[in-house]
């Protein structure tokens, strides 16, 4: 049986009247993993989620969800469930009758809906909250309940939409482990909709990361830090430098790449032609010696530092424009107007293949 | 998960066939809501459709069968079939055309058209309306349309907003919009039935409708003077209990609830208690000043007068609100930049609270186009067009066309002033509503707007809670200005009772009309409730194309004033296919279609406190549209649906512009009652009854208030848990 993936888009765009949410986005998403939609507010993920949910109707394409058409089909008849950025849980019910609530509506009798709605609060150690009403909770507590009520209902996909947007910082770290690890424990399809790029790496197998209603890159979190297809996803994804440079293919997957007058780095050439080409520098990747002339290296001026305590910021004045770099080693800090000079590590850098976007 | 067919496409399918084969397809004379036919049906005047195509030679019946034949085989064909909802949209579509062309097609003189007169030969010259069957077969049609087009994709597929919108559609089009047309149909309409437009200019070139002194200009000039003086004093109110540290709070609720409970005319009839012929100043006056007492207050200044008194506590409403929303940061901005407080409230204040003075201006001058009561007590020769159509009617010479042409002005007009209304309140934005603290402290009110404001509204104060005082003990004087002693006669005279033969007698001539009333608004309420808040979700909850359409109609058609709708009624429902005029179900649809709006307010304001998402997760967890609402959306909404229910039972109680048209010597209310005894002049029974009514709703209101109230608070309290955090 050949493996059906868990949720399908194909070609899928939608309307609000006239004004255009989501621009022709295809995906996959396989059986068992985690998938996050990552992008700033405005950029079609939530539209996204929501049209997985069946929540909203897609204009044109097509939806797959485990195998089946379900384009057209209400959020009733999808085999989904969402935990909601407001969590939405019944003001007038007990923890326990909101967990049930799902499995009462599709015919199950009250007994074995408590019963099994019993079993999901165990899953999450909420046992002894059941009688509570949800504003008799914590945050946290709230947030929980909600995931219990999505899972009680074993769906093909469970989607999550900003889940700790409105949880504390501290709680936040606690909270996204939980989630992740629920999902590999109970080998969960689980696609999270988030705004933030940390929550996204710590959780994610793969990150669709969406710009301006289409998606702008798509690959595990490793792959779209280490060779972001374009400006967008470099800058959202971490921070980078964006500097020209001339590229001379060599050998098969490598090509040779002249940063400025005097340095040369050897990097995937991601099909570009010859010529000058843009490329993507990690602050952390970027070297500073104060002192010699290393080889492979070019001159810059300190303009601006910032010590942050773990860390110290430099602006650095070169020959290939402004520099921002993060530096680690804390016990040196250099004042503004010091001569350096500056090395790019090759892991922290990537040729952006994909200049047309923003 | 296998697509199941929806199981309420088959029940509506099944009644659809009860509508044929079981339900009465004529109407009795106790309208089509009537029961008798269940208690004892007697054929041919209880049978249903297919029995009167078969066995009583009416044959055109019969075609009505086909939709249904092809509907059963469209809905057993496959969930999926390609063009299945197609074929089940056309085919209701069809059963719903026929039905309308068989309503138009026969009136009560026989076939309106000569086709079906060649085909099955003439009618009887006596023909019966529709009968509960209709209904439901047009009903039915409908509801199986809307759930095609649900499954076509329309309303995200939901088939719960589909028929939401298409009943309501088909209600307020039934009893709104089609006595309308009827209405602006009979304004061209020769008084033999045939369709003249020389006998519409006729009615219009009318010299009582618009010379200066004719009927419009009156209506107009009244309207200014009334909306200006309320507006005005309404003002001054508002500024003195949010600007002064006068003790006025406490009071405020109270003059709230005044309008709600009281019923229109009443301020009419406590100022002919005051000021009339033997009214208690009048008498004063007289007795000091040695004149002969007058029929002064008679005529436009008396109706002004209790105009006046009766619209200032809306206009306060309003303007309570407009004078709190302003915030103090610009009055202090003013205030640093250096000017002194008659500055700041002539230059930031006054200018920032004119469009909701303009608004308040506004909703006055609409009461008082559609006032009825107080002209008609207290107009004299005055003729506004509120009062000139309900004379056209029932007046000696009975002229529906020119009651048609005055409503439709009177229409026309509510129209445009409602229309200025929205575009004023969409430009509104200069004052904040609730929400977010305001930090800050509002300028005391200039020493020369405190005087100005004290002087003109305490005097009215004292004026209101003297006319109220009247109206409360009224009842329990003799005879007004001849003899002034203590007595209980008129309330025993209105509710007397008494035990005989063991059992307790109504012998009061005031409890026919208080139990019809009672019992008609109490059937009314939950209708009117259910309306309102229905309307409501749809406007919130529900996207679908035309949304901007429905919602300008559906407020249109709660603003229709109710004489309007009351001669709208009587031309339409008088005859065949809809006869409903006579019975207690027009006055039960005339309640519900005039006093929708509160429940619609209620709803749209409980819905904007109820997160969204809240649906959202329950549609997420396999559970449809309707079991959403019932098992979520009300339980949340329960302080607006108690809401809706006590102003539809209040205001079906006290109303009287729509349904003194409507009523009949078998079907009396207390309004029309009230009225009736004071235009005869017994003003002591008239007041007796009122006051009775008056602290009825005063009951009904404040006894919700203290049973539902507390925990509608608490409830409101944890609407929202997302934000509590």
């Amino acid at each position: 049986m050949p493996a059906v993936s868990a949720v399908e888009f194909q070609s899928v765009s939608k309307f609000y009247g006239a004004s255009l949410a989501v621009d022709d986005v295809s995906f996959t998403i396989e059986k068992g993993t985690l998938v996050t939609l990552l992008g700033p507010s405005g950029c079609g993920k939530t539209t996204t989620l929501r049209m997985i949910a069946g929540l909203e109707m897609s204009t044109w394409g097509k939806i797959i969800i485990d195998g089946q058409d379900v384009t057209g089909v209400p959020p009733t008849r999808r085999d989904v469930s969402m935990v909601f950025q407001s969590y939405a849980l019944f003001p007038h019910m007990s923890v326990l009758h909101n967990v049930a609530y799902g499995l009462r509506s599709s015919g199950q009798s009250r007994a074995s809906a408590e019963a099994g709605a019993a079993d999901a609060l165990g899953l999450l150690g909420l046992e002894h909250l059941a009688q509570r009403l949800p504003s008799e909770l914590s945050g946290g507590q709230q947030q929980r309940v909600a995931v219990a009520r999505a899972i009680v209902m074993r769906p093909a996909v469970l989607l999550f939409d900003e889940p700790l947007s409105n949880l504390d910082a501290k709680l936040r770290r606690h909270v996204r482990d939980e989630i992740r690890s629920l999902q590999q424990r109970l080998n969960l399809t689980v696609v999270y909709v988030t705004h933030d790029q940390d929550e996204a790496f710590a959780v994610s197998d793969r990150i669709i990361v969406m710009d301006n209603k289409r998606i702008a890159q798509e690959g595990a979190p490793v792959e779209l830090y280490r060779a972001p297809a374009n400006r967008f996803v470099a800058g959202f994804l971490g921070e980078a430098n964006i500097v020209r440079a001339r590229l001379t293919r060599g050998d098969a997957d490598l090509g040779r790449i002249a940063v400025g007058g005097s340095m040369v780095l050897w990097l995937p050439h991601r099909n570009e032609r010859d010529g000058e080409v843009e490329l993507a520098v990690r602050p952390e990747a970027i070297s500073i010696e104060e002192s010699g002339t290393p080889e492979n290296s070019l001159p810059g001026r300190i303009q601006h530092s910032v010590f942050l305590g773990d860390r110290v910021e430099y602006a650095i004045e070169t020959e290939i424009g402004r520099l921002f770099v993060v530096d680690f080693r804390t016990e040196r800090f250099l004042e503004a107007g010091a001569e350096v000079r500056i090395g790019i590590r090759q892991l922290g850098a990537a040729i952006l293949p994909d200049r047309g976007a923003s | 998960m296998p697509p199941t067919r929806s199981f309420s496409l088959t029940l509506w399918l099944a009644l659809l066939w009860a509508s044929l084969l079981i339900l009465p397809w004529n109407g009795s004379d106790s309208g089509f809501l009537g029961l008798s036919w269940l208690m004892s049906p007697g054929w041919p005047e209880d049978a249903p459709a297919i029995a009167l195509g078969l066995a009583y030679g009416k044959g055109w019946l019969l075609p009505l069968a086909l939709p249904g034949l092809f509907l059963i085989a469209a809905v057993r064909a496959p969930v999926g079939t390609p063009g299945e909802a197609t074929r089940i949209i056309l085919w209701s579509a069809i059963g719903l055309a026929l039905l309308l062309v068989l309503a138009m097609s026969i009136d009560l003189r026989g076939w309106t058209w000569s086709l079906p007169a060649q085909l099955f030969g003439d009618l009887p010259r006596r023909n019966p309306g529709f009968g509960v069957g209709p209904f439901i077969y047009g009903l039915c049609c409908l509801m199986i349309m809307c759930s095609g087009l649900a499954a076509r994709g329309v309303c995200r597929g939901d088939g719960f907003a589909t028929g939401s919108i298409g009943f309501v559609a088909a209600v307020i089009g039934l009893f709104v919009f089609y006595p309308l047309a009827k209405l602006g149909l009979s304004a061209f309409q020769t008084p033999r039935g045939e369709f003249a437009i020389v006998a519409f200019w006729q009615r219009l070139a009318n010299p009582r409708i618009w010379t200066a002194d004719g009927i419009v200009a009156s209506t107009f000039a009244l309207g200014l003077v009334s909306a200006s003086s309320s507006t005005l004093l309404a003002f001054c109110f508002a500024l003195l209990t949010e600007r002064t540290g006068l003790p006025f709070r406490r009071v405020l609720r109270a003059i709230s609830i005044l309008p709600i409970i009281t019923p229109p005319f009443v301020v009419g009839l406590a100022v002919i208690l005051l000021l009339g012929r033997n009214g208690m100043v009048s008498a004063a006056l007289s007795w000091l000043l040695h004149v002969e007492p007058g029929r002064w207050i008679y005529g436009f200044q008396g109706v002004w007068f209790a105009q006046t008194l009766s619209f200032t506590p809306i206009a306060f409403l309003v303007l309570v609100g407009v004078v709190q929303g302003i915030n103090p940061s610009y009055e202090e901005a003013a205030q640093t930049l250096r000017a002194r407080n008659g500055r700041v409230f002539r230059t930031v204040t006054l200018p920032l609270a004119l469009p909701g003075l303009a608004n308040a201006f506004l909703i006055s001058f609409i009461e008082s186009l559609a006032d009825f009561g107080n002209p008609l007590l207290l107009g004299g020769d005055l003729q506004v067009l509120a009062t000139s159509i309900y004379f056209a009617i029932v007046g000696a010479r009975q002229d529906r066309g020119l009651a048609a042409v005055l409503g439709l002005i009177l229409l026309i007009a509510m129209l445009a002033v409602f229309i200025a209304q929205r575009r004023i309140l969409a430009n509104k934005s200069f004052t904040t509503i609730g929400g977010k603290g305001q930090a800050g402290v509002a300028i005391p009110l200039p020493a020369a707007m405190r005087w100005l404001a004290g002087a003109l509204a305490l005097p009215w104060a004292l004026l209101t809670l003297v006319i109220y005082g009247m109206v409360l003990f009224g009842g329990f004087v003799e005879n007004w200005g001849i003899n002034s002693a203590f007595t209980t006669r008129h309330f025993q005279q209105a509710f007397g009772f008494a035990f005989e033969n063991g059992g307790l007698i109504f012998t009061g001539q005031a409890w026919p009309s208080l139990w019809t009333t009672i019992k008609l608004a109490a059937i009314a309420a939950p209708l009117t409730a259910a309306l309102g808040l229905l309307i409501a979700y749809l406007l919130d909850r529900q996207r679908f194309a035309g949304k901007a359409a429905f919602e300008f109609t559906m407020l249109i058609a709660a603003g229709v004033p109710g004489t309007v709708l009351g001669i709208a009624y009587i031309l339409a429902f008088n005859n065949p296919p809809v006869e409903l005029v006579g019975t207690g179900a027009i006055v039960v649809i005339s309640f519900v279609v005039r006093n929708m709006s509160p429940g619609m307010r209620a709803g749209v304001a409980g819905l904007s406190q109820i997160d969204r998402s809240l649906e959202e997760a329950s549609l997420m967890l396999r559970t449809g549209s309707f079991a959403t609402v019932i098992r979520i959306v009300i339980p949340l909404l329960k302080p607006a649906v108690v809401a809706a229910l006590v102003y539809g039972f209040v205001t079906a109680m006290t109303t009287v512009s729509a349904v003194i048209f409507l009523v009949s010597p078998g079907v009396m209310l207390s309004t029309v009652y009230i009225v009736s005894l004071a235009e005869a002049g017994t003003y002591g029974l008239a007041i007796a009854y009122s006051s009775v009514l008056i602290i009825l709703m005063l009951i009904v209101i404040v006894g919700i208030e203290v049973f539902v109230g507390q925990r509608s608070l608490r409830r409101r309290a944890t609407v929202l848990p997302a934000e509590v955090l």
